[in-house]
């Protein structure tokens, strides 16, 4: 109305201006109430499933508790394994808390890489063998591939977050067969290629899925649990890293390439 | 008391399998829907825990889905992890 009025005062063809200018408004009004409600809806699936997340290794860890308190006095060797069970658990809750925390310091962009001197082949055979209990009882195998035991300076923190995304990506949608892992140091760059026999994922939709909150399938009931966050934050990783990490489409199951960029540590000592 | 459990989840399976166990039920453990489906036909347990999210069939799928298949035997049913629904 204030626009009416005024666009009234100044000029005869006053009204359809002020009819474009209220459409405008309107048109703008709409766009930010639909960004609203979708920011609305992302932000409850993602407490759902942050949520969910937390329940399923929690329940875990309270149920091979019980079992582990039972079998404490007289079968001390299941006592033991469902005491690794809970250390797996364990982990799996500190990779999730992981990445919701690096997610909100992207956000607000207090994220900083701390490239420090550390061997890669060191750092993906940790995070493999984190794995490997659950790998095992999922019939996956992996094979690493490639000589990457020269000391590098890179954010190590961020290159196993990475690795541990993708991995659980792979834990989660594959249901058997052969992971490969091949590495090499290229210059200052640090290639890792991992390679899954999974369903794969369509090239079309490859873009989308590293976006945060998105997920090849985001029906509430589909069939893997997770928070749509895993991809972005890895992406985001390996951007801050000096790289990044990309799908390679493949005729086969799943492939991605992360490239960050990692100097080698003599190299660095030599030139200070 | 048979019980069947449906979790793809082989961590989850295990300790239910472990803990029902222990209390001495009889227990079916499935890890998808279509194999709680063929469990169900085959073995008609007193109980399901069906975890709602599950790949090829879902948790909501395997109830109708079974029904209709006439598998019966006197089924409860839990629903181990409700989500939006």
């Amino acid at each position: 109305m204030v626009l009416i009025s005024f666009a009234r005062a100044k000029d005869d063809h006053s009204p359809l201006l002020a009819t474009v200018l209220m459409a405008l408004l309107g048109f703008i009004v709409f766009g930010q109430q639909c960004r609203a409600s979708v920011l609305a809806e992302q932000r409850v699936s993602f407490v759902n499933s942050v949520s969910h997340e937390l329940r399923s290794p929690l329940t875990n860890m309270l149920l091979n508790i019980n079992l582990t308190t039972e079998a404490i006095d007289d079968k001390v060797s299941d006592a033991t394994r469902r005491l690794a069970l809970v250390q797996e658990e364990a982990r799996r809750l500190c990779r999730l808390i992981d990445n919701v925390l690096t997610f909100s310091r992207h956000e607000q962009g207090q994220f900083r890489s701390e490239p420090r001197a550390c061997v890669p082949a060191s750092v993906i055979a940790a995070v493999v063998e984190q794995f490997a209990p659950s790998f095992a009882r999922r019939a996956l195998t992996v094979s690493r591939t490639g000589d990457v035991s020269a000391a590098c300076v890179l954010d190590s923190d961020a290159l196993a977050q990475i690795l541990g995304s993708l991995l659980s990506n792979v834990e989660k949608y594959v249901p058997g067969g052969k992971i490969k892992i091949v590495s090499a140091l290229t210059g200052e760059t640090l290639i890792i290629r991992i390679t899954d026999e999974g369903p794969g994922i369509p090239v079309a939709a490859a873009e989308r899925i590293s976006r945060p909150f998105e997920r090849l399938d985001s029906r509430v009931n589909e069939g893997a649990s997770g928070t749509g966050l895993g991809l972005a934050i890895a992406r985001d990783l390996a951007s801050s890293m000096g790289g990044s990490l990309r799908h390679v489409p493949s005729e086969r199951g799943a492939s991605f390439e992360l490239r960050v960029r990692a100097p080698l540590a003599r190299e660095i000592a030599s030139a200070a | 008391m048979k019980i069947l459990f449906a979790d793809d989840d082989p961590m989850t399976l295990d300790s239910l399998d472990a803990c029902a166990a222990q209390e001495g039920f009889t227990t079916l453990l499935a890890r998808n829907g279509r194999q709680a489906l063929d469990l169900w036909r085959l073995h008609l347990p007193d109980l399901l825990y069906l975890n709602i999210k599950m790949p090829d069939i879902d948790g909501y799928e395997v109830l109708p889905t079974g029904t209709r298949q006439g598998s019966g035997g006197g089924v409860a049913l839990s629903l181990g992890e409700k989500r939006g629904k």
